[in-house]
């Protein structure tokens, strides 16, 4: 294993994927999950406006996300009782209107052509491009000094799972009663409703940043549903779920080093890590549920 | 289905024939997502009887109807209408969903909602002749609504959905009419008027099954009930099913009393 | 205005109406990330495609294989929601699944067709984004004639499309769903594929839900609809595809979807100044 490669792409992906399976999971029950896909897309305004502040991959950018996408699910809740089309009309008329306004910031401030972001690493992830150079040995992870060097995608993913851990460890009551029974909590606690409303927000905005800087906008989608669908089969509360959902990314994430070793190996080509990701995740999630029927731990599905 | 049931159905099936049945439920199972909800379902129906379909909630008694109708995939078993399947005899059944299963805020009228009657009759295209707009005209003059006819389908109250329905469902002149809660959540009015028409179509010799969920009056508006309770567990007269042994495991013995 | 703007421009407006009739309907039945999804599964035929041209050396073949692997792996991805709906999960978990599906199948794909040389990262990007300003009249003619044939479909069937897409339940009921549903699928993909060059994918669906929402307040039928939302997504297409050729050389897909956002604004303010509430919670 070589350290300075390897490790930065485990730890981003599997912080990625920690943070979208919070997300997700408060997405699927409310059977909202597809805004997910489309926060991931929407989120690119908020990178460049953080980008253009800050002028490199600094906090500004994770902050200019957060703002976008609060932005994005606002409008999203707003529009949804606001129209008189089937379901889903409110994300799909939303997220092309924000990511048609990130091409063209990003085209009216010529970052592209700069070379300062780079819209492919956007869409399909640059997790082969993920170099922690400092890193020779496990004992240095214990020195302050080499994390100084660790590449900002890395260490921008592990801070939103830090993050949005910590946020819905310590609303978990809020957030499940929430999920139960959405409108009889705003009866009953209005304020604990707002604050698991910016919570969720917060969580998916996290979410939809470490994933697109890490595993890019396109396979985003199935980092957020796929782990929590897989959970889902076997689960009987929130926490279980997660506790799931990550197992089943993290299988999801050895498996994929062991294909794109095998590819290797065996075709010569090292087809791209987010793709052979992606491609796992679903193929779990879909063997989950007959799984579960079969070990008697069914759950109705998702 | 054991054997012996299935030799009582053959020979209940082949005597229902000179009985005019007019529509036959054998050993149905139906579900979703591979959960099994109604199983082994079976009853018949004579033609002119209004028959109603009770039970406890989530008994299965609307997936049993969808599943007669083809709606969902039944795990096993077949319904027949007029001793044919459905599918040979589909211009001849009608049924009336619940109101929820509509969008009500689509850009249409009155009319062409009731138009889509006529559809089984017209095929893919559903173009209406002259005569097919005066059957509309008529079939919503039958369930008082001829003044709705170019409303909105947005500007249409509870009751005023439950009629348009019950029009939708006249317009395609059926032999047999099938609706699911018909009854519940209606005003007065509607429900006189549906009754009427209820009373017409039963004149005419025709049947209706009909999910109902009150069961203080099936007493007095059905000839025959089926007790669904995931699988049919009594059939006849009210006051056989009332009677029955399994209407009491259903609803308990409160019900009982109420009926 | 020159030949090639001349071709830009009848291109978008073609784009433009095939997405804004066809998203009407599509609005209508809430399916649109359902077509989003299905734009998504367009992209590893064509890579696939590509793939088989360069590995085969069947240059001339390049258009109907990319159109067949186009429609081929777009119907597989909506059959996979189909297959997933079927085995109880939910729409939205079915659609975020087979996306996955789409996305990791095309990624893999990328990654070995690259070897031959025959699909570059850009290639995929180009897809994704559109890249109306390279039109061409190879490309614009098919889209003129899948919008002449689908326009036929629409007139002929209009009224039984009507009762589908209201009450799709009446449809099983009356023996039309199967008919429908296919060509539904087939619509949906042979769109998809028609505009993908101009607006890409992840704008596409933009373009189906826009103009509908812009019209729906100003309309009361269903035919209505379909017909004002085709003419608004081809009007705004073409003007923003004008704008970007002179005034404002900016991407000409996120120009369309964008300019499409703020005249659904305007549409909206005009509606709340007007004091027009037929379609607020009408039911």
């Amino acid at each position: 294993m070589l350290l300075s490669q390897d490790v930065p792409i485990l730890l981003t992906l599997l912080s990625a994927a920690v943070t979208a399976i919070l997300a997700g999971s408060l997405l699927l029950p409310r059977g909202q999950i597809m805004i997910s896909e489309a926060a991931s897309h929407a989120v690119l305004p908020g990178l460049i406006l953080g980008f253009v502040l800050s002028g490199d991959h600094g906090w500004e950018v994770l902050l200019g996300a957060v703002l976008v996408i609060a932005l994005f699910v606002v409008g999203v809740g707003w529009l949804r009782t606001r129209h008189s089309f089937g379901a889903g009309v409110e994300i799909a008329a939303l997220f092309p209107i924000f990511f048609g306004v990130g091409i063209i910031a990003l085209s009216l401030t010529g970052l592209e052509d700069t070379g300062m972001i780079d819209v492919d690493h956007i869409l399909f992830g640059s997790l082969e491009l993920l170099l922690w150079f400092e890193l020779v040995d496990w004992q240095d992870l214990l020195r302050p000094v080499v994390w100084t060097s660790a590449p900002p995608q890395m260490t921008a993913s592990l801070a939103s799972c830090f993050l949005g851990l910590s946020l819905c460890l310590l609303a978990y009551p809020f957030i499940n009663r929430s999920l139960m029974d959405q409108r009889f909590m705003t009866l009953k606690t209005p304020v604990g409703a707002a604050v698991v409303k910016v919570l969720e927000t917060l969580v998916i905005a996290l979410a939809a940043a470490a994933c697109l800087r890490a595993a890019g906008v396109v396979v985003a989608i199935a980092l957020f549903s796929a782990p929590v669908i897989a959970g889902w089969a076997f689960a009987r509360t929130l926490w279980q779920v997660w506790l799931w959902a990550i197992a089943v990314a993290m299988l999801a994430i050895i498996l994929t080093y062991a294909t794109s070793l095998a590819a290797l190996a065996v075709l010569g080509v090292e087809p791209r890590l987010s793709g052979i990701l992606a491609l796992w995740v679903v193929a779990l999630a879909t063997l989950a549920a007959p799984l579960a029927r079969q070990l008697k731990r069914a759950r109705p599905l998702p | 289905m054991n054997a012996f049931t299935s030799l009582f159905m053959m020979t209940d099936k082949s005597a229902s024939l000179a009985q005019k049945t007019a529509v036959g439920v054998y050993g149905l199972a139906a579900g979703y997502g591979g959960e099994t909800i109604v199983r082994d379902a079976s009853f018949e129906v004579q033609q002119g009887e209004r028959l109603a379909i009770i039970g406890p909630n989530g008994a299965g008694k609307s997936t049993l109807l969808k599943a007669m109708l083809g709606l969902i995939k039944p795990q096993a078993g077949s319904a027949r209408f007029l001793d044919r399947r459905f599918n040979e005899v589909r211009q001849h059944v009608a049924y009336v969903t619940q109101a929820d299963d509509i969008d009500w805020r689509f850009p249409s009228k009155v009319r062409d909602l009731v138009a889509m009657g006529r559809g089984v009759h017209l095929g893919l295209t559903g173009r209406l002749s002259a005569r097919d707009w005066q059957a509309v005209d008529r079939a919503l003059d039958a369930v008082n609504s001829l003044d709705l006819a170019h409303r909105p389908l947005s500007d249409l109250s509870g009751g005023q959905r439950r009629r348009v329905l019950l029009a939708r469902a006249l317009v395609q002149d059926p032999q047999i009419l099938i609706m699911d809660e018909p009854f519940q959540a209606i005003d007065e009015a509607t429900r006189a008027a549906l009754l009427s028409v209820l009373d017409d179509f039963q004149d005419d010799g025709k049947t209706a099954i009909i999910v109902h969920h009150n069961l203080g009056d099936v007493r007095a508006l059905f000839d025959r009930v089926v007790l669904v309770d995931g699988t049919v567990t009594a059939t006849g007269t009210p006051e056989a099913v009332f009677d029955d042994p399994a209407f009491t495991a259903a609803f308990g013995a409160i019900a009982h009393r109420a009926a | 205005m020159d030949y090639n703007t001349l071709i830009v421009l009848i291109g978008l407006l073609t784009t433009g109406v095939l997405l804004g009739g066809f998203g009407a309907l599509v609005c209508l039945k809430g399916e649109n990330l359902t077509a989003d999804v299905a734009a998504h599964g367009v992209v590893s035929g064509v890579v696939a495609s590509q793939g088989i041209v360069a590995l085969f050396g069947l240059a001339w073949l390049d258009v109907p294989l990319l159109w067949v692997f186009g429609f081929a792996s777009s119907a597989l991805t909506l059959g996979f929601i189909f297959w997933a709906r079927g085995r109880g999960y939910s729409a939205g978990a079915s659609q975020a699944l087979a996306i996955g599906l789409a996305y990791g199948v095309t990624l893999v794909l990328m990654s070995l067709v690259q070897g031959f040389g025959a699909f570059s990262t850009k290639g995929l990007t180009t897809l994704l984004l559109g890249d109306a300003a390279t039109l061409t009249i190879g490309r614009v003619m098919p889209a003129l004639v899948v919008l002449i044939i689908i326009a036929a479909v629409f007139a002929v069937l209009r009224r039984g499309l009507m009762n589908w897409v209201l009450d799709p339940q009446s449809s099983t009921l009356h023996g039309n769903q199967q008919t429908l549903e296919l060509i539904w699928i087939g619509a949906t993909v042979i769109v998809v594929l028609t505009c993908l060059p101009a607006l890409g994918l992840t704008l596409l669906v933009g373009g189906m839900t826009l103009p509908a929402l812009i019209v729906r307040p100003w309309v009361k039928g269903f035919v209505p609809l379909v017909m004002a939302s085709a003419i608004v997504g081809g009007v705004f297409a073409m003007a923003a595809g004008w704008l970007s050729a002179g005034v404002l050389p900016l991407p000409t897909g996120a120009l369309v979807i964008v300019s499409l956002g703020v005249g659904w604004l305007l549409s909206f303010m005009l509606v709340r100044c007007l004091g027009i509430i037929r379609l607020d919670h009408a039911a």
